[in-house]
């Protein structure tokens, strides 16, 4: 059934008053067609989902009309919608810890869609009575088209997890089981929205492969929502970009991402880090997002387009209709016609918000340079005695010598999670160090003890095992360190919504270091204003409540704090997870600039490979704990010896279109009861008997080192081709 | 990293303090309040009540306590808008009197618990530990007893007075105060601000104090709200025992106890101070429902959530 929404109008009314969401959205999915509605948050993608579904409460649609096989869905009464619901269209939302209810088995849920799909209409109350009395997965054969759903999701053994509770299952895991419930009603158009944001990119390519699959399988549409072009790209036939409630172009994938036409869409790829050369400046979308006010007479991006004329604020613009099907609302031909790098050159010369830094051209070779360095002089983390250069300048800032960390899991909490009551083994004998100006990235799948990692080394935990060095002398955690170890450790957290305190401005926020380390009144007033230009941020951001401000504004001062009393090495926990691409590249930016100003060291944590490769210098990969892999980016990330790493590197999804790898089979094994031998070999493609008993050792390949035992195998092949 | 450095920053200048006033009545939080029917219902209510308390007994021509036995039991009239007494005391005086006895009564033991509860759970939920389970046992203990059988039991062995109501009810309420910061805490103490601070090497006490405390004081304020209205009520009711105000003291529970032999003759008697009693609790209560939905847009979107 063919999905057509044509001029959607959606809005919200709030207390400071009206925000317009979708402001005339037209778009269509055939029956059997996968499409993707890609852009940045507040775009009003998840609106417009929503209201195909109509939830759209509490937002309003104001105009419009959405047809589906026929059916206006904004005139139709709650009977048809039901039915519809229950049937034909289904829906899976971004975070699966709230949509799953958590007081019935998934089999129980999964059997409930069933059951809806079966007869719409019937409204379950009675029989909510009699749930005790009957096993909810019913009669022999409901079992099984539960099993079968669960398997078709990919959940590996279903028979042993049907009658298990939400809570026992990863967060892939359960966004595969709302999959399961979704997919119960053999629906015709599944929309998914941001279905995979939440995970990792090893699930996420897993879990995006088996939606791929259930299309070609039953011919199912997909309307999958995202602000990850890679995502979309992947999988998508066409995809639709929207800005301001306004879709502004649409195409087939590959058209679209080879030549797009609109100013904004060349824009958004743009910033993708892996389309810059690692180290390069990022291209950024200059000015602010929309915020929900009503929509200019003419084109929504004219406050940010680099092209942009007298007329397009004035004139409506309209919908041009290109070869191959794909549309654009621009009416300016030199923008649309522009390629890829000249608009590169035309937002670089834009000024980003802010007193805009004095980028020197020449320095950008420096970071190029720092990447050579780097790889030269790392060496295996097992025999960190020789130092090529040996002097005292070279010392490393920051050491980690055997590592480990270790939680009781008698703790009642965490008890109940893992329902055991072993030791947990986050960080199991890690050994690196990190030089003033270099990036190390360290890279793995969530729970892989990463960030575990990161809070040892910041000293918000103390390691159970190893030391860890700052300036060569031994620290423990933050209690215990001096004041000036203290300050040559800064942290920049992952969410920046809660790395600041809501009930202190961001000056009071930014002045609490300087305060602790015995600052006067006057020098911190100065020295606040001096970091907030920095972060390019203007003066008057000190008066502000951390609400005031947008995601990027607010992980710009956290990244300002931890900069206030000057410290050597930044601890960076996910800085970019949280925030659009468009951000993510002016923040990332901002770091690569304050490295080079200030000769930081930065320990960059992220599960994110392509934002890795273009910031670090030197990779390290962990896996439950240990690390696997360590050496320069510019050889690990482009010709991996160990598997593991090779694997995720296959699981990015690739905007350019061309097929992305199937990714990691299953998921990491619980850290309490880790496999013997190689640590990966449960999931290792070129595991054999020796992997499961032999622990491997560190293996030299190239300028890296590797702990597998087939490291050298994979080197030589690389270099075969 | 003396107490110094906090002083100078906890202490704005009157300046600073005008600024903050008026950032925050321009702010949205300030529009929620003035147009959330329970807060203008609840409040004018309260404030009424307040005036009345602090104005009234200046305007009142007669004397809340002097017997005039000439004027005994007269039915309203202009002169006593609420009639007199047994002892031809006007009824309107007394009542304006008992407004100040009892919100006096109210703001100081809600005052009290509400320095007690706070303080025991914030220290209970940044600690942790056996501080946690400590202080958490004593909240138990506290709230396994009924507060009105507690406090009866206390304003008992202490014997019947005013101050002795005020010091009952003082030590039974604090527990849910406790409760209801610890759980907050808990949930607070975790966020990375608090973690940021710790990094910079901010000392508990005034991490507690300028991070936890801030974050956590929404609900307590609801609840302490809430309770200004509960208290009166249950002072009210200590007093009509007898275990509170003794007479001839104006307070609104002794004069439903004296009213009570002339309930049919003269019920203007009982139902002058019933009625400024449910005046009182409902006004609390619908303000402090009202600052709920302003301070805890949580509970609000719960709501929402149970009735769809
Ligand atoms: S060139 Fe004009 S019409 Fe085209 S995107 Fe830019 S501002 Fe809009
Ligand atoms: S040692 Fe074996 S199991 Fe481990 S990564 Fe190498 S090949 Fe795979």
């Amino acid at each position: 059934m063919r999905l057509d929404v044509s001029d959607l109008h959606v809005r919200f009314r709030t207390r400071s008053g009206a925000v317009h969401a979708v402001n005339g959205a037209s778009f269509a999915v055939d029956s059997g067609e996968i499409v993707g509605l890609v852009g940045e948050s507040g775009c009003g993608k998840s609106v417009t989902a929503r209201s195909i579904v109509r939830l759209e409460d509490p937002g309003e649609i104001t105009g419009g009309s959405i047809e589906f096989g026929g059916t206006d869905l904004t005139g139709a009464d709650d009977r048809t919608l039901r039915r519809l619901r229950g049937r034909e269209l289904a829906m899976v939302f971004q975070d699966p810890e709230t949509t799953l209810n958590p007081t019935y088995t998934v089999g129980e849920q999964i059997a409930e869609a069933l059951r809806v799909r079966r007869d719409p209409d019937d409204q379950p109350f009675l029989r909510e009575l009699f749930a005790g009395v009957r096993s909810r997965v019913g009669s022999k054969r409901t079992r099984k088209r539960v099993l079968e759903l669960l398997g078709e999701v990919g959940i590996p053994r279903p028979e042993d997890r049907i009658d298990d509770y939400p809570h026992q299952f990863s967060g892939g895991m359960r966004q595969r089981v709302m999959l399961a419930i979704a997919l119960a009603r053999r629906p015709s158009l599944l929309i998914a929205d941001e279905p995979t944001t939440a995970l990792d990119t090893t699930t996420q390519a897993a879990i995006l492969e088996r939606l791929a699959t259930l299309n070609d399988e039953y011919g199912m549409g997909l309307l999958l929502i995202s602000h990850d072009l890679g995502v979309v790209s992947q999988l998508c036939d066409r995809i639709v970009v929207m800005y301001d409630g306004v879709v502004v172009e649409s195409g087939p994938t590959r058209e679209l991402l080879s030549s797009p036409a609109h100013p904004y869409t060349k824009a958004l790829l743009g910033c993708l880090p892996g389309r810059s050369e690692p180290g390069e400046t990022l291209p950024t979308v200059g000015g602010s997002p929309p915020d929900g006010s009503p929509p200019p007479a003419g084109c929504v991006f004219v406050d940010r387009c680099p092209f942009a004329r007298k007329d397009c604020r004035e004139d409506s613009q309209p919908t041009l209709n290109l070869e191959d099907g794909r549309t654009v609302r621009c009416d300016v031909s030199d923008a649309r016609e522009a390629d890829l790098e000249t608009m590169r050159v035309a937002t670089a010369a834009d000024p980003i918000d802010g007193p805009g830094p004095d980028l020197n051209p020449g320095d950008r070779g420096r970071t190029a340079a720092v990447a050579v360095d780097g790889g030269v002089e790392t060496d295996s983390p097992t025999d960190s005695t020789a130092d090529p250069s040996g002097s005292a300048v070279d010392n490393p800032i920051l050491e980690l010598e055997g590592v480990t960390k270790s939680f009781r899991t008698t703790d009642a909490l965490v008890d109940r999670l893992l329902g055991t009551a072993e030791r947990l083994t986050a960080v199991d004998d890690v050994s690196l160090e990190l030089r003033a100006g270099e990036t190390l990235g360290l890279v793995g799948e969530s729970g892989c003890g990463k960030s575990t990692l990161a809070r040892v080394i910041a000293g918000l935990e103390s390691p159970t095992a190893g030391t860890v060095r700052l300036d060569g002398e031994p620290v423990d955690d933050v209690d215990s360190r001096r004041d000036d170890q203290l300050a040559d450790v800064g942290v920049v957290f992952q969410n920046p919504g809660t790395s600041l305190n809501p009930k202190r401005t961001v000056g009071e926020s930014l002045a609490e270091p300087l305060l602790e380390a015995g600052w006067g009144e006057r020098r911190r007033d100065e020295r606040v204003e001096e970091l907030l230009s920095l972060v390019e941020l203007s003066p008057e951001y000190a008066g502000r409540y951390p609400r005031q401000l947008s995601g990027g504004q607010l992980q710009r001062v956290a990244i300002a704090r931890a900069l206030a009393v000057e410290p050597a090495v930044l601890v960076l926990d996910e800085p970019t997870a949280a925030l659009d691409v468009s951000v993510q590249a002016t923040v990332l930016n901002l770091l690569e600039r304050l490295q080079r100003q200030l000769d930081l060291a930065y320990l960059f944590v992220s599960h994110d490979l392509e934002v890795v490769r273009h910031v670090a210098d030197r990779v390290a990969t962990m896996y439950l704990g240990r690390l696997l892999e360590v050496g320069p980016a510019s050889q690990v990330l482009s010709e991996p010896a160990h598997p593991y790493t090779a694997a995720l590197l296959e699981a990015i999804p690739d905007s350019e279109a061309t097929a992305g790898g199937a990714g990691l089979a299953g998921e990491p094994p619980s850290p309490t009861d880790p496999p013997s031998g190689c640590a990966f070999h449960p999931r290792c493609p070129m595991a054999d008997d020796d992997c499961a008993t032999v622990e491997p050792t560190w293996e030299t390949v190239g300028d890296a080192s590797s702990r597998c035992h087939y490291a050298d195998e994979r080197a030589d092949e690389h270099d075969e081709n | 990293m003396s107490e110094r450095h906090a002083d100078e920053h906890t202490w704005r200048s009157p300046d600073a303090v005008l600024e903050w006033l008026r950032e925050r009545t321009r702010s949205q939080f300030a529009w929620s309040l003035r147009t959330n029917p329970g807060v203008r219902f609840g409040g004018t209510l309260v404030c009424l009540l307040a005036v009345v308390a602090v104005f009234g007994p200046l305007l009142s021509p007669y004397d809340p306590t002097a017997q005039a036995l000439e004027a005994r039991l007269e039915a309203p009239s202009l002169a006593h808008p609420l009639g007199t007494d047994a002892l031809g005391r006007d009824v309107a005086t007394r009542i304006v009197h008992g407004a100040r006895v009892s919100l006096a009564l109210a703001v100081a033991a809600t005052a009290v618990r509400v320095v007690i509860g706070t303080t025991i759970g914030l220290v209970a939920g940044y600690l942790g530990g056996l501080v946690d389970a400590a202080l958490m046992r004593l909240v138990d203990i506290q709230l396994a007893f009924p507060g009105l059988v507690l406090a009866l039991v206390i304003a008992g062995v202490l014997g019947p007075s005013l101050r002795n109501v005020m010091i009952a009810l003082s030590v039974v309420g604090w527990a849910s105060y406790a409760r209801v910061v610890r759980g907050n805490v808990l949930e607070v103490k975790d966020r990375p601000f608090v973690e940021a601070a710790r990094l910079y090497g901010t000392p508990r006490r005034r991490i507690a104090r300028r991070h936890l405390l801030p974050n956590v004081i929404n609900p307590v304020v609801v609840l302490a709200t809430m309770n200004l209205g509960t208290i009166v009520l249950t002072a009210a009711g200590l007093s009509f025992l007898g275990l509170g105000a003794q007479p001839p003291t104006p307070e609104w529970g002794t004069m439903i106890a004296g009213g009570r032999e002339y309930l049919r003759s003269a019920p203007w008697l009982v139902t002058a101070p019933g009625i400024a009693i449910m005046a009182t609790v409902i006004g609390f209560n619908v303000l402090g429902d009202g600052l709920r939905d302003v301070l805890d847009p949580d509970h609000l979107e719960e709501r929402e959530r149970r009735r769809s």
